[in-house]
């Protein structure tokens, strides 16, 4: 089967700006793929290039083994905030766009209901789109981008803008349409949570070179090989008394400033968690409570971003 | 699937506010000549010390409106609508949803062309359609329907020029405050060439008078005469020149077709090259 989005050598400058410099990724069908980078790093021009919506210097874009305007016909895409004609009804806007989809009014009207029902939006698709809240024309963009009946959604900053509620509802509707429709998709996104919560995949970029790639389940078992060591959290009422147990238990290799009673311990090479406490308790240190410090996402990003 | 998308512009624009403010007021418009004929109709006028009984039939009225219409009235709606149409969609974003999906940026162009085309029609239709029924009511005479009809004809054609001149405008521009700018930058610079040109034909005769037949100023001058029917201005309103035999001046539909052609082929590169925020 082929893969549902490969980019081979994609690049485009502005003047002598290098922006996206000779991107490779790939999406495989059934990916939640999340593309991250910071800002400036080329995410939305290199997202923008694979919708043919800015044109690129050199490189290849290839949607479901197709390349060109009517490959396409595969993809769904909601770029940042949806814009709308806002004297026309959320209805008539699906109406407009599944005309550029090549759908006749009758094929189209079912599948409208049905899209405005899917969002949320059923009551409200006859009502003018200027009077939708920020929440409401995400969601209808969502329906439109769903209107072709597409295999791949490309998503840009789908919770951009949304309160807490909006970004939860956008969020599980991304999960139901990957889940439930078989749907993959391509979503780029400054919430790493938000990244690791929905993504199989993730590719991150800095200044235009894709730096990481992978699963996120390897990229976080990767990661204290990759960072750095495991940590644990002690708090106790004799930090002195317990840093100089575990160093000369050999069991530590720093600690690290934290609040008054806790230190945030690097466990040495070997070392874990019984083996600390069996120190601490040979030692005759009083230690009120342990936690592993588990990495999270984040520290796979600032790698990725620093190097 | 072209069809489709020709027939999802023209719905936007006729559903735009502002589209349908523009055919009222054209169709209000179409109401005054009527009005003013009605108000002297009957009434003399001297001329070259001869009186005229002032009589009109709905031809007149319908000849009276189309110059109304065509004194910037229309082409001002046009400016803006065109203007909206690429420009405007351009900075609102709405142009990016629609070439995100699977159509040509031909296509996508040339549907809205065909919008605004429509808008044409019916900013000809309308006018033609009230003032006729209008000049009925008020004259109880048809005059010759067949003369004004070519004027609108011509003036179907000249608008047609004229948008496609606009769109290319705007999508150079991508500001709908700049394209209105812009066209209205080139009608004071044709009007003031224009102008140049016709002082140097009315000065011809003076000159002849100087200078013997062969001198080059001679020749300059008869060069400038010829220049002017080619002036866009003319071949946008070269509407006037159709005469109620049907001749017409054919140097300024051969401008107007050149420059129909042109702003076609600059629409068409530019809106392929044109990046989409």
């Amino acid at each position: 089967m082929s893969s549902a989005l490969v980019v081979k050598g994609l690049t485009r400058s502005y003047g002598s700006r290098v922006v996206v410099d000779q991107l490779d990724l790939r999406v495989e069908p059934g990916d939640i793929y999340g593309f991250l980078g910071p800002n400036g790093a080329g995410k939305t021009t290199a997202m923008r290039c694979v919708l043919g919506l800015i044109r690129r210097d050199a490189g290849e874009v290839t949607l479901f083994g197709e390349t060109g305007p009517r490959a396409r016909r595969h993809v769904g895409a909601m770029i940042e905030t949806p814009a709308f004609h806002l004297w026309m009804t959320g209805r008539q806007n699906l109406e407009h766009a599944a005309a550029y989809e090549g759908l006749r009014p009758k094929e189209a009207a079912p599948l409208i209901d049905r899209l405005l029902a899917r969002v949320g939006l059923k009551e409200r698709g006859k009502e003018k789109v200027s009077g939708y809240s920020l929440g409401m024309k995400q969601r209808l963009g969502i329906a439109r981008a769903l209107l072709g009946s597409p295999r791949l959604l490309v998503l840009d900053e789908p919770t951009n803008g949304l309160d807490p509620d909006g970004m939860v509802q956008m969020r599980d509707l991304i999960r139901s349409l990957a889940r439930n429709d078989g749907l993959t998709v391509f979503l780029s996104s400054h919430l790493l949570s938000e990244v690791q919560a929905l993504c199989t995949r993730v590719g991150i970029i800095k200044e235009g070179r894709m730096q990481v790639e992978g699963l996120v389940s390897e990229l976080l078992s990767g990661v204290s090989a990759k960072v750095g060591p495991e940590q644990l959290l002690l708090v106790t009422a004799s930090p002195e008394a317990l840093e100089k147990a575990l160093l000369e238990g050999g069991q530590i290799t720093a600690v690290h400033a934290q609040r008054p009673g806790e230190l945030l311990v690097d466990l040495a090479e070997g070392a874990h968690l019984a083996s600390v406490m069996a120190a601490l308790g040979e030692a005759g240190a009083l230690v009120q409570s342990v936690t592993p410090v588990k990495r999270d996402f984040e520290d796979v990003y600032m790698e990725a971003v620093r190097s | 699937m072209t069809t489709l998308i020709i027939g999802a512009e023209i719905r936007k624009l006729f559903r735009r506010p502002i589209t349908m403010f523009f055919l009222v007021v054209l169709g209000l418009m179409a109401l005054g000549p009527a009005g003013m004929q009605a108000l002297v109709s009957g009434g003399s006028m001297e001329t070259n010390g001869n009186a005229e009984l002032l009589s009109f039939t709905a031809q007149d009225t319908m000849a009276w409106t189309l110059t109304l219409r065509n004194f910037l009235v229309f082409r001002l709606f046009l400016i803006t609508l065109a203007a909206m149409t690429l420009a405007g969609e351009f900075r609102n974003r709405t142009l990016r949803e629609d070439l995100v999906r699977p159509v040509s940026r031909d296509a996508a162009l040339w549907s809205r062309w065909i919008a605004l085309q429509a808008f044409v029609l019916a900013g000809l239709v309308l006018p033609w359609l009230v003032s006729l029924v209008a000049g009925v009511a008020v004259h109880g005479e048809l005059g010759d329907l067949g003369a004004v009809t070519r004027n609108y004809a011509a003036t179907w054609l000249a608008d047609m020029g004229f948008s496609t001149f606009v769109m290319a405008i705007s999508l150079l521009v991508k500001s709908v405050p700049g394209t209105v700018v812009g066209t209205f930058m080139y009608w004071l610079l044709d009007l003031v060439f224009g102008l140049f040109l016709w002082g140097l034909e009315a000065l011809k005769p003076l000159v002849e008078t100087q200078v013997a037949a062969d001198d080059p100023i001679v020749g300059l001058m008869q060069t400038a005469a010829a220049l002017r029917p080619w002036l866009p201005s003319q071949a946008f309103n070269f509407y006037q020149n159709v005469n109620d035999a049907g001749g017409f001046v054919w140097q300024s539909m051969a401008s107007l077709a050149v420059i129909t052609v042109l702003s076609a082929l600059v629409a068409t590169t530019t809106f392929r090259r044109l990046d989409v925020p």
